[in-house]
């Protein structure tokens, strides 16, 4: 195959285009950041909540919130870290918000749950989790954040995120030893 | 036997589908923000595209609009007013926002709102809670505004990142110690580059003693769990506004001008899974209302007037209150426009009609 010095090469858009055009009014340019990194913002915020309608909140007030502050990222390399954060606080609000009532969390999990039959194996590993524990191993499981950093996102000590990993994997041993991984 | 790491992070990073619902309301998400982009871009456009007649236009306009405001403030109430049930706020996708008669308004509401007028500063941001409004059952509205002289950027705790520029918190109680649930939206209309101007819609968790005041706690925060300076400002019990009953089904309601109470009744028992957020455009299902237990979600709260007209609180992709709450029985709602209970015919909840 021949090739040829001057080869038009394609350019893939990256985060810091698409924060670059963000910035500057591009909302479609926003929207795929957020696209992006939509995994991230459901498991997250599933681990604060078994409520549909509270996750949708928490999720759809994140995106707004992070379009009108869009100018207060310093890094755009740390948008993802930034997106996350804005939306543990907002969980946090919104289960501040409902300190009075009866959390639906410290109730059994309905089976029915989660409508997307495909998040099953993720389902599994979450639904028998403690809530103190949930949040902390998808932080560090899923999105790959140090204890550190998930203390400093939590505002809780390291030692407390360290006990709280350890106690996850201990709830989750049976679960997936009898499990395959695909 | 320790758990085999390697699995741990295969299984936790599995994509998941995400839920139809949420992709949905991601969706109409997008295009509040597509609508935000645009109305961005024609401002833009129009600054750049203003010549010599247009610019006589626009300075005749402005004139104009600064006499309908002048004319509209002319009522000591009219700015809180235009705030919490005009248009001050904006509408958003599902949530209308309608002009208030501010003639009409004061008639309805202006013998129960307090001025406050209090100034709390904290390090470099100046507080002023001015007005606040309160009915029977607890629900409230305060307005206020937050300042720097050296400009303002708010920054609360949600986009600080650590060790940065000191954020604040606003939380409501009354002065019996309830924790009171708000939901606070901005004023958009009157924000400058030293002052924003907020609306809190407050809903208690349990019934609110006639005599009880509420108290409005602002604190800095020095990084996501150390609070800094702190101030607790009392909002005494001016006259709380009246509310009207109705009834109908298992249903007791009680409606002031700015809010409504909904009881089951206490012969109802409910499912364990008791209380919650209600929304209209929720997808658990309503268990049917015969069995044994049930639980309430508002999916159509409508208000029907003497003269035909009928305001839609809950409907259909509609949610025109505040995010409320919900506890022991009770759904409380702030409404997001004034409403003359005196007027109303019949209010229609889940197809339920219900009458004085």
């Amino acid at each position: 195959m021949k090739t040829h010095k001057a080869c038009v090469k394609r350019r893939v858009i990256g985060t810091r285009d698409l924060i670059k055009k963000a910035r500057s009014g591009d909302t479609e340019a926003f929207i795929a950041l957020i696209e992006a990194n939509r995994q991230t913002l459901y498991k997250v915020a599933r681990g604060f909540f078994s409520e549909p309608m509270d996750i949708e909140d928490a999720i759809s007030e994140t995106v707004i919130s992070c379009w009108e502050h869009l100018s207060t990222l310093r890094k755009p390399e740390t948008f993802r870290t930034w997106l996350t954060r804005i939306l543990i606080n907002k969980c946090t609000d919104i289960k501040r918000q409902r300190k009075n009532i009866v959390p639906l969390e410290q109730l059994p999990e309905a089976a029915a749950a989660v409508s997307a039959p495909d998040a099953a194996d993720f389902e599994d590993l979450i639904r028998p989790l403690a809530p103190l524990y949930r949040v902390v191993m998808i932080l560090y499981y899923s999105e790959g954040y140090k204890s550190r950093e998930i203390a400093e996102m939590l505002g809780l000590p390291p030692g407390t995120v360290t006990s709280r990993l350890k106690r996850g994997r201990e709830q989750l041993a049976g679960i997936l030893e009898g499990k395959e991984c695909v | 036997m320790g758990m085999d790491e390697k699995k741990l992070f295969e299984a936790f990073r599995q994509e998941v589908d995400i839920p139809l619902e949420l992709q949905q309301r991601l969706g109409r998400t997008y295009e509040q923000l597509r609508q935000l982009g645009r109305a961005e871009r024609e401002s833009t456009m129009s600054h750049k595209k203003v010549g010599r007649w247009a610019r006589t236009l626009l300075v005749a306009a402005i004139i104009m609009s600064l006499l309908t405001v002048t004319a509209f403030a002319v009522g000591i109430h009219g700015g809180f007013i235009e705030s919490a049930f005009g248009k001050g706020v904006s509408s958003r996708d599902g949530y209308e926002r309608v002009d208030v008669d501010p003639e009409q308004a004061e008639a309805l509401i202006g013998e129960y709102i307090a001025q406050v007028g209090t100034v709390v500063e904290l390090g470099d941001l100046s507080f002023t809670i001015d007005n606040a409004i309160m009915d029977e059952n607890g629900l409230a509205c305060i307005r206020y505004t937050v300042e720097n002289p050296n400009g303002l950027e708010v920054k609360d705790l949600y986009y600080a990142e650590y060790g940065e520029f000191p954020p604040y918190s606003v939380n409501f109680e009354t002065d019996q110690g309830q924790i009171l649930s708000d939901e606070t939206l901005e004023d958009q209309t009157l924000r400058t580059e030293t002052r924003r101007t907020f609306v809190s819609y407050i809903t208690p968790f349990a019934p609110v003693a006639a005599e009880e005041g509420m108290v409005m706690e602002i604190s800095l925060w020095l990084d996501s769990e150390s609070k800094g300076p702190s101030a607790r400002v009392n909002i005494p019990a001016a006259t709380k506004a009246e509310a009207r009953e109705f009834s109908g089904g298992d249903l007791l309601v009680s409606v002031s001008p700015i809010g409504i109470t909904i009881q089951i009744a206490d012969a109802v028992p409910l499912l364990p899974q008791e209380g919650g957020r209600t929304n209209p455009a929720s997808p658990v299902p309503t268990p049917d209302s015969s069995s044994p237990y049930y639980e309430l979600k508002i999916e159509e709260l409508r208000i029907l007037y003497t003269d035909g007209s009928e305001y839609v609180v809950f409907g259909e992709g509609c949610y025109n209150a505040s995010k409320g709450s919900s506890h022991d029985k009770t759904l409380r709602f702030v409404f997001n426009r004034l409403v003359d209970t005196g007027s109303i015919e019949t209010l229609v909840i889940n197809g339920e009609t219900l009458s004085k």
